[in-house]
């Protein structure tokens, strides 16, 4: 072990979204003069432009800084954690990349559902927590109250902790300085064979896949030959380097050492997320312990809302994917729908970051489909499919019983909402565990229910029954057997597939009749009655009708009308370009998106 | 020698109609006899060459609101151009600005047909649409109008703010017992812009709903066919009017004033809908050359306005075989919405308000 290693700081931030995490770790940058103030973007490690709007961190950033203390120059190096449930593999990698972590908790807020999420994961992973109290300069600030709370619901002692403002720069030194004393530098043996995490990976055009790795033994530098554990393909690795916070190269990354690594890897699919990098001969015969292929939780369709638009939503995917190897997709077919794929996704917000990455950044017209999870159907022959897609269920005679994805649900309230939001989890099918009145102005409220009520309307039922004060997490707790039955719709007799949902079979008359309420309103009529009906299995829950339509003609067609008559005619025949043919119905786009609104 | 319609507009009103988005300004009567002097200068301007003309329309605006020797000045300046031979010559007013007097003055200069822009015979209706007009000076006006012994085309509406199935029912006939014999039957399309636009926006005023309006329609439709008024197109019954059948069979026309449109050849011409650059001498502009298959659209898209719908011997003789071919197998899918016959191809009556749907599907 080096003295080089005890001059080396490895640490996250964790913080409940809003806390804090992206200004304190701007401020800890600025102290550091990382970052020319000329270059100052307000939170530079939040890169994507839905992150900064979102206030939220999807990838992840580690940057090194240099402070002198007592004379001695240390490297601090800071990993971004993204500050979400859906991502919490990944927030779990990047703790493991780290020897300790700076806990912020709110002065005013103090611990939340997500502060105590990320305690558990740090703890999990050895890691030393530093705890911080930011956010001291508002007048609701309550610094005394917030260290009671980490002494009694975290169990650490706060008798030291440094009281901060991020945004107004307060006391950010006296962090630096615990983050040097406090925390725990490296151990590694820089002598050993290369052991190094992957603990992130991005993409870049011209370097290919990047590995934002730390390394654990050993060293590696341009040259060094490396094998990956997870896929078994080996690589010369052709350039090293650190973050500053932009990428800047160096000869060699050495045990203790947070960097970045390319060696020509076309695919980020390569640089799994947790995989271990070794020598590809003479390595290490053990990799480090926690990895594991992420698996998606929700599915849905994607479809172009122009069909001819299919390849290039195809190349839209291909190219998020590179970024986000958590992101699966599939080709997949529907009758009503045409071409589109089936996608994956880790949660419901890395859906609609997808989504909206896909109409912003690629500016596609896409039709999703409603969310769905994934059902183990157990057939009559004993043997199990996974279904993610209702069109893909087996006829219901081939049915033995099926299995739903249930999730542990925290939710963190004020104590007004308690009877509001227990309400909302029993008509989420959810079974009461357990209720935690953290201080006077918290609760937190602990149920199981199917996650198919989580991906429908469960957060905006939630932020609308509580005005946004409750928070809520969710992690999952298993499959179980569940009376689940397919929700058809058919319109004017026909099935339509893009619409068919998998539902409880108490909830199938409800969600059956409020879907065909809703199409009601968005499907135009036309030259004949349309029937909507809504059917389980063969009896039909719900009916309304779309009359037929009386009138569409212009009044009147003269001479100086005709050319506008003719424009009027295009931009109808235009539109019905975004119709979608389901039958002998047109359906408009919007129609398939209506299932996932809201119900109140 | 090429048939040839003539269309003239006088932009001028008394009072602009609060649904009106039509090229046309209250009043301004300073500009009327600079505006004449231009129009009379556009005409002679035009090469005539090989063209004999057999139907004048004057359209506006409300023509009948200018003094008559205008209108008089305008035929003289076509007459002088044009070679003539004229089966119809159209006039447009409104029930308050034709008097005995230039009735007269119409008759003597050759005009045969009287069109007014009755709308409405119910007060309420009448002063919801912003009519300058009332229900007593309307029927005086059918009154006097058919006692002239010339054509008399009534413009009425539906849809209107106001109206019932009642009203719409009781007009019409009033309009037929007065012994007009050509009707033409508008639904109101409400255009944004437009004073009634923002009172409706506004919920100031209600418009009947589409089921209403087809409801007033057929009403309509069905008590001027009780009195032998048949349909010829959708908003038209009674006597055709020879000058908008042009229109709708593809007939050279050349429209003459501000915002007029013409077709000559196969090219689509417009004027300047500014009335300061138009009478500063501000020329006819190319809008569109159309091609053979925008010929084909346009033939399809006008003639199945008219009940007896599309000629096939005049499409095939225009077009060749080939054009039916392709429009019948268009139609296939659609074919329980027409007639067809080995004669012409329409859409069937119950049909007819629905046409732009079905339209749209052939072009």
């Amino acid at each position: 072990m080096s003295t080089r290693q005890e001059h080396i700081r490895n640490f996250c931030i964790v913080a409940h979204i809003d806390h804090g995490k992206s200004t304190l770790a701007d401020r800890i940058m600025d102290v550091t003069e990382t970052v020319s103030k000329r270059d100052q973007k307000q939170q530079l490690l939040d890169s994507m432009d839905i992150e900064r709007e979102r206030g939220i961190t999807i990838k992840l950033t580690p940057v090194k800084m240099k402070y002198t203390y007592k004379g001695e120059d240390y490297y601090l190096n800071l990993i971004d954690t993204p500050g979400h449930v859906d991502f919490t593999y990944e927030v779990s990698r990047s703790l493991a990349a780290c020897e300790g972590a700076i806990l912020i908790v709110d002065a005013s807020q103090g611990i939340e559902a997500q502060t105590l999420t990320n305690v558990y994961l740090a703890l999990d992973n050895d890691l030393e927590i530093l705890p911080v109290i930011n956010k001291i300069d508002l007048p609701s600030a309550r610094p005394e109250e917030a260290k009671q709370e980490i002494e009694d619901v975290i169990g650490l002692d706060a008798s030291e902790v440094p009281l901060v403002s991020a945004k107004e720069g307060i006391n950010i030194e006296q962090v630096i300085e615990q983050v040097i004393e406090k925390l725990p530098h490296p151990t590694g043996d820089e002598d050993k064979p290369l052991k190094a995490l992957i603990f992130d990976s991005v993409y870049d055009s011209y370097k290919g896949a990047i590995s934002l790795i730390r390394v654990v033994d050993g060293r590696v530098k341009a040259g060094t030959k490396i094998k990956m554990f997870a896929t078994g393909k080996s690589y010369e690795v052709t350039e090293v380097g650190i973050f500053n916070p932009k990428m800047i190269a160096v000869d060699e990354l050495m045990a203790g050492d947070v960097g970045y690594l390319c060696a020509s890897i076309k695919n980020v699919s390569d640089t799994k997320v947790g995989d271990t990098i070794t020598l590809a001969s003479g390595g290490i015969t053990e990799p480090l312990p926690g990895y594991k292929n992420v698996m998606p939780m929700v599915y849905s369709g994607i479809y172009p809302a122009d069909g001819a638009k299919y390849g290039d939503l195809k190349d839209a995917l291909e190219k998020l994917q590179l970024n986000d190897a958590s992101l699966l997709y599939e080709p997949e077919v529907s009758v009503a729908l045409g071409f589109g794929f089936r996608c994956g996704f880790l949660g419901l917000l890395h859906m609609e970051i997808i989504q909206e990455r896909l109409e912003r950044e690629f500016d596609l017209d896409i039709i999703t489909t409603a969310p769905s999870v994934s059902y183990h159907v157990i057939k009559t022959d004993g043997s199990m499919v996974e279904v993610a897609n209702p069109t893909n269920l087996p006829p219901q005679s081939e049915i033995d019983y099926m299995e739903e994805p249930i999730v542990r649900a925290y939710l963190y309230t004020p104590p007004e909402y308690v009877g509001t939001i227990m309400e909302l989890c029993q008509d989420k099918r959810g079974v009461h565990i357990d209720m935690t009145y953290l201080d006077t102005t918290r609760v937190r409220i602990e149920y199981e229910i199917p996650l198919n009520e989580i991906v429908y309307d469960f957060f905006d039922s939630l932020k609308s029954r509580t005005k946004g004060y409750a928070s809520f997490d969710y992690e999952i707790a298993g499959y179980r057997q569940s009376s689940l039955v397919k929700l058809d719709i058919m319109l004017n007799g026909e099935i339509c597939d893009a619409l068919s949902l998998i539902v409880h079979k108490d909830k199938a008359y409800a969600r059956g009749r409020s879907i065909a309420e809703k199409l009601k309103e968005v499907i135009p009529r036309q030259m004949f009655e349309i029937p909507i009906q809504a059917s389980v299995g063969s009896k039909v829950i719900a009916r309304e009708t779309v009359k037929a339509m009386r009138k569409d003609v212009l009044a009147k067609c003269y001479g100086g009308d005709i050319t506008r008559k003719k424009k009027l005619l295009e931009k109808q025949k235009e539109g019905k370009k975004r119709m979608r043919q389901v039958g002998t119905v047109q359906v408009p786009s919007e129609a398939f998106m209506t299932i996932l609104k809201f119900d109140k | 020698m090429e048939k040839l319609s003539i269309y003239i507009h006088i932009p001028f009103c008394e009072n602009k109609c609060k649904y009106c988005d039509f090229v046309s300004f209250a009043c301004k009567g300073e500009y009327v006899e600079k505006y004449i002097a231009r129009l009379v200068q556009e005409i002679n301007d035009f090469d005539s060459s090989g063209y004999v003309v057999d139907s004048i329309f004057i359209g506006g605006g409300t023509p009948t609101f200018i003094n008559e020797k205008h209108i008089a000045s305008i035929f003289q300046a076509v007459k002088g151009n044009f070679k003539l031979d004229l089966k119809e010559f159209t006039i447009e007013g409104n029930p308050s600005s034709y008097t005995q007097e230039k009735v007269k003055f119409y008759k003597e200069l050759g005009i045969t047909r009287l069109s007014v822009g009755v709308q409405s015979l119910n007060d309420k209706v009448l002063k919801g649409i912003g009519r300058i007009h009332n229900s007593k000076q309307a029927c005086d006006c059918l009154k006097m109008l058919v006692q002239s012994g010339l054509d008399i085309n009534c413009d009425m509406m539906v849809g209107l703010p106001y109206q019932t199935l009642d009203i719409v029912k009781n007009d019409i006939k009033k309009v037929i017992d007065f012994g007009v014999k050509s009707v033409s039957c508008y639904s109101l399309i409400l255009e944004e812009s437009t004073p009634l636009y923002d009172k409706v926006s506004s919920k100031q005023l209600v418009l009947p709903n589409d089921d209403l309006t087809v409801e007033m329609y057929d009403i309509a439709k069905i008590t001027l066919q009780k009195s032998g008024l048949n349909r010829y197109e959708v908003s038209n019954f009674g006597k055709p009017c020879l000058h908008n059948i042009g229109y709708w069979t593809l007939k050279e026309y050349v429209g003459f004033g501000l915002s007029a449109h013409s077709l000559i050849g196969n090219v689509r011409y417009y004027n300047t809908s500014d009335l300061a650059k138009y009478i500063a001498g501000s020329s006819r502009q190319v809008e569109e050359v159309l091609s053979r298959d925008d010929m084909i659209a346009e033939y399809i898209m006008l003639a199945l306005r008219m009940d007896s719908g599309i000629d096939i011997e005049f499409m095939t003789n225009k077009f060749g075989q080939e054009s039916i071919k392709k429009l019948l197998c268009d139609i296939d899918n659609d074919k329980m919405y027409y007639n067809i016959t080995d004669k012409n191809i329409a859409i069937k009556d119950d049909y007819m308000y629905l046409s732009n749907s079905l339209i749209a599907n052939l072009i």
